[in-house]
């Protein structure tokens, strides 16, 4: 029993955790933006947590893993939101209205659906 | 028994599931954004798989395999983006 084995286990464990319940929210949410947010986590922590353990496993490789991570941390968000634009583009008036409570991206006009909450009363 | 390689195989199992449940999305995606999004999901997931494999059967070659899918996938998946916005914008 290696110490070194151990640390790999736990680090391949919490990133195949994490992938196993994004990829259930990628399943089971209802609209494109909530499964995108679902997505997010298995595009960072739990693709890193997995190639991690594969560095620590073989220290040759430690400094490649480390690199390949970094490039996930820049690469998430840009693939994130390049799909968003994408996804808000395509979808139809209807379905926006249907999906977004507030859409920020309308020609600087803002609208809600839901009625503001009220604001205390000063004092 | 070694508990290792019994670690390593249960996590494989885990893996397996989600990219399974990935393509269930991949194939109800009800239009192209979804099944994008389900494709880099699945992508991610074989990149994991294979580390997971080359830490499994002491192949540490199959971590450049693993690292030129990485890239693959986030380049297809901003092609994709791109490619949406720019027919949209072209009506």
């Amino acid at each position: 029993m290696e110490t070194r084995e151990i640390i790999v286990l736990i680090v391949a464990s919490i990133g195949a955790l994490i992938m196993l319940i994004s990829s259930i929210g990628v399943l089971t949410l209802p609209d494109v933006f909530m499964r995108m947010h679902a997505f997010g986590k298995a595009g960072t922590m739990g693709i890193s947590g997995l190639i991690l353990a594969a560095g620590l496993f073989y220290p040759n490789y430690l400094a490649r893993m480390v690199a390949l991570v970094i490039l996930f941390f820049v690469t998430g968000p840009i693939a994130a939101t390049a799909l968003s634009r994408a996804a808000y583009k395509v979808a139809t008036p209807a379905a926006k209205e249907a999906m977004l409570e507030f859409n920020e991206m309308e020609n600087g006009r803002q609208r809600t659906k839901r009625k503001p909450a009220k604001k205390k009363a000063a004092g | 028994m070694n508990w290792f390689d019994a670690g390593i195989d249960i996590l494989l199992v885990m893996l397996t599931l989600s990219f399974l449940l990935g393509s269930l999305r991949l194939i109800k995606g009800p239009d192209v954004p979804n099944r994008a999004l389900a494709f880099d999901l699945i992508t991610l997931q074989a990149v994991g798989i294979v580390a997971l494999i080359a830490i499994r059967h002491d192949a540490p070659m199959l971590l450049d395999i693993a690292m030129v899918a990485a890239v693959l996938g986030f380049v297809g998946t901003v092609l994709v983006a791109r490619y949406l916005e720019q027919a949209r914008d072209g009506e």
